[in-house]
């Protein structure tokens, strides 16, 4: 599964259609391998839908999703999870489990060996950057931040080449928040992984995606890389979306070269 | 030691063992049933809806009513099955337990539920997201961490199992309510008492074994879980033991009981004898009036005694009222051809439902007889035991003597007596060959229009055993050797206040007075 993701007019309606506009209206994306994808948008826009059918965890009602030329509603779910890492706003650790037994999940899953299980939990550990004391807590014992960082150690342990991640560091202070985001990034480089995270916040997505897909109900308003979508838009939405990150950042380098 | 408190302990392997086993099965049945539901029901709300209702409802019914609700239904199913050869006792070990598993349903169900549904939904999510399937997430995720919620169900319906286990006594399953129901008939509060001791003790016991499994799961720690399961196993175990010891013997003959003092000491009587014969014995004591001779045809009974006039009426129906040795001798042909049920002769006396007042009001009111009665019902409350006002002989009576009473209440036989001598009733139905008559100077009030039947003491043995010879050789020397005035004074020797005998002991009494 060393390949992209072909996300072809897909459709997604909750509750009966003509009554209701579709969460996902046929939205095509390909993204391709080593790709960081993020897509933004309000609440509603569908993001989070279009996201959940990749790993199936929500199936569409028309269209299809393939990763590596393989149609997903044709693997079976769990096996299909398994090889793709999912990470989410509420993290989601298994309280009754230590750090190394969550991060040490999929793997058992998937009937790893003991010794090649602990040693990719130490691998895993520290390339999150968590201290190896760690290990043996619980998850309740951690920081918002350790927890996200167990998240994704958790979601890179089977070694996935996709990464989902849903608002992953939504809930942290901005400061933890940027630290994990360049954390994140630099892994996904260093890894080589292909990643679509969903987000709200447009100035997280423009400094860490390669590419920026703008959603609103259901459709894609823009589709982009973040320098091409700096430089303006046409869509009063999207250029709405720009405008507060682009003059942020004009006041900030005003203030850092001493114009004001 | 107190003797009555050394009889209690006597019989406490042989009660405790039989309530363990009861509230074990019935808990491990109502696990079995329950959690899997619980697990269906987290998920489909219908389903929820539907088995938690159930459960509930089940609850609303007194346990003891449920109890003796599974007898007339596990007859009608045998009736059912019948074409299949397939039997079910109604009585015993079978109805308890399918009533206590019922009860034992809800707090399992109901604490699962509420465990599995109260899971943050982001652990769900987790487990869905990293690829587990159905099993694995239930196995690995909800499993362990509803196990604390539901486990705290499941300690509920342990306690309420004990509990409820010894009401099984009435459908003739021995347990620790062997204590407290013959106790209560025999005045015994020593053995009501110590029946109830027994079961809190042995409830609190495993609730706090359970505590410590719970605690385990709550806190990760499987030393807990497995010290906590293990002394439940070993207790459980322990308690066994000497049912165990007795099982095997097939050649064990079952001696019933009704529930007053006069029926425990003649099943201590019969069973005395067959063991003086050699005879492994088993006695199932408190049973219903129309309880006992339905097991004893279905031969879930072998031996007890009961009497021609209830027979008469409640079993064979007739209104008709014929002398006493012609009404003993068709009774004798007609449970024969119709139920193959034998009998085998009268001890020689009869117990018969009599009116009895207290002797110096009846001397002020001038009655005498039930024609005298007829005139002052009116101002009089009459006592009935508990079956008294639905038989066939109270009709009866109402009919031939036109009795209308200023009001009527219902007691426990033992109560009855305690009714009259307090003033809460002025006539009551008593027993012609209860000791407390003479003992509580009563008087009984004569029959003039034969309204009421004879009701010779009569040993009726099961179809199975019609042509038992050991049975049958052990039991003949009874017949016509018990005079009646022997009986009041065993019977009251049980019921009096002071100096208290147990049916045992009673029952030791009169067998050495026969030959």
């Amino acid at each position: 599964m060393d390949a992209g993701v072909e996300i072809d007019k897909v459709v997604k309606t909750y509750g009966s259609a003509p009554a209701v506009d579709p969460a996902v209206d046929h939205v095509s994306l390909s993204i391709p391998t080593g790709q960081f994808v993020a897509l933004v948008g309000a609440s509603g826009s569908g993001k989070t839908t279009l996201l959940k059918m990749v790993n199936r965890l929500i199936e569409p009602d028309a269209g299809s999703v393939r990763i590596g030329g393989e149609d997903v509603l044709s693997a079976d779910p769990p096996t299909l999870r398994r090889r793709i890492g999912y990470v989410f706003q509420g993290v989601g650790l298994f309280p009754h489990l230590t750090v190394s037994e969550n991060i040490a999940m999929v793997p058992s899953l998937l009937g790893w060996r003991k010794a090649e299980i602990a040693a990719r939990v130490a691998e895993l550990l520290e390339l999150v950057d968590l201290p190896a004391e760690t290990a043996a807590r619980r998850s309740g014992a951690l920081s918002g931040g350790q927890q996200q960082r167990v998240g994704v150690a958790r979601a890179l342990a089977a070694r996935p080449t996709i990464m989902l991640m849903d608002e992953p560091f939504g809930a942290l202070d901005p400061v933890t928040r940027d630290a994990l985001g360049q954390a994140y990034r630099a892994l996904h480089d260093a890894l080589g992984l292909t990643t679509l995270m969903v987000t709200h916040d447009v100035q997280e997505a423009i400094l860490l995606a390669d590419r920026i897909v703008v959603m609103k109900g259901g459709r894609v308003l823009a589709d982009d890389t973040p320098r091409a979508l700096m430089r303006g838009h046409a869509d009063p939405d999207v250029e709405a979306l720009i405008a507060t990150p682009r003059r942020q950042a004009e006041r900030v380098r005003a203030l850092i070269e001493g114009r004001v | 030691m107190n003797p009555q408190i050394a009889a209690a302990f006597a019989v406490l392997p042989r009660y405790l063992g039989w309530h363990v086993a009861l509230s074990a099965s019935a808990l491990s049945l109502g696990l079995i049933i329950g959690l899997p539901l619980a697990v269906a029901a987290a998920r489909a709300p219908r389903l929820r809806w539907v088995s938690l209702t159930l459960a509930s409802l089940v609850q609303t019914i007194p346990s003891l009513a449920l109890l003796a609700l599974f007898y007339p239904l596990l007859l009608a199913i045998s009736a059912a099955l019948a074409p299949l050869h397939v039997k079910l006792p109604a009585l015993g070990f079978l109805p308890s337990l399918l009533a206590l598993t019922l009860y034992s349903i809800l707090p399992i169900l109901r604490n699962t539920v509420a465990g599995l549904r109260g899971l943050d939904p982001a652990v769900v999510e987790a487990a869905d997201g990293i690829g587990m399937t159905w099993a694995q997430k239930l196995a690995r995720v909800e499993a362990p961490l509803a196990a604390p919620v539901a486990m705290a169900g499941v300690r509920t319906a342990a306690v309420w199992t004990i509990g409820a286990a010894t009401l099984s006594t009435p459908v003739g399953q021995t347990s620790l309510g062997d204590y407290i129901f013959s106790g209560l008939q025999t005045e015994n509060w020593v053995f009501v008492l110590f029946g109830c001791a027994a079961s809190a003790v042995l409830a609190i016991a495993v609730d706090q074994l359970l505590g410590v499994v719970e605690v385990g799961l709550e806190r990760r720690d499987v030393r807990r879980v497995i010290i906590g399961a293990a002394t439940l196993a070993i207790g459980a175990a322990a308690a066994l033991m000497p049912l165990l010891a007795g099982a095997g013997a097939k050649d064990r003959y079952v001696v019933g009981a009704k529930n007053f003092s006069e029926q425990f000491i003649l099943a201590e009587l019969i069973s005395g004898r067959l063991r003086s014969a050699g005879a492994r014995v088993e006695t199932k004591e408190g049973l219903g009036s129309a309880v006992a001779f339905r097991a004893l045809q279905s031969n879930d009974l072998d031996v007890y005694v009961d009497y021609s006039g209830t027979l008469w009426a409640n079993v064979l129906h007739r209104k008709d009222i014929p002398p006493r040795a012609a009404l003993l001798a068709e009774l004798t042909r007609q449970l024969k051809t119709r139920y193959g049920v034998t009998v085998l002769g009268s001890l020689g006396f009869e117990n018969a439902y009599a009116l009895a007042m207290k002797a110096d009001q009846a001397r002020s009111l001038g009655v005498k007889s039930l024609d005298d009665l007829s005139g002052r019902a009116g101002q009089l409350t009459l006592g009935a035991d508990l079956e008294f006002l639905s038989r066939p002989e109270w009709a009866g009576l109402q009919k031939a003597y036109g009795l209308q009473f200023k009001s009527q209440r219902s007691f426990n036989p033992t109560f009855m007596y305690r009714a009259i001598e307090g003033g809460e009733a002025d006539v009551i139905s008593a027993f012609s060959s209860d000791g407390r008559i003479a003992a509580d100077h009563l008087v009984t009030l004569s029959d003039p229009k034969g309204a009421i039947p004879a009701y010779d003491a009569v040993v009726l043995i099961s179809p199975k055993r019609a042509a038992d010879r050991r049975l049958i050789s052990a039991l003949t020397p009874l017949l016509g050797a018990i005079p009646v005035e022997r009986m009041r004074d065993a019977n009251l020797t049980v019921d009096r206040d002071a100096d208290k005998k147990t049916p045992a002991e009673a029952a030791r009494a009169l067998a050495a007075a026969i030959p």
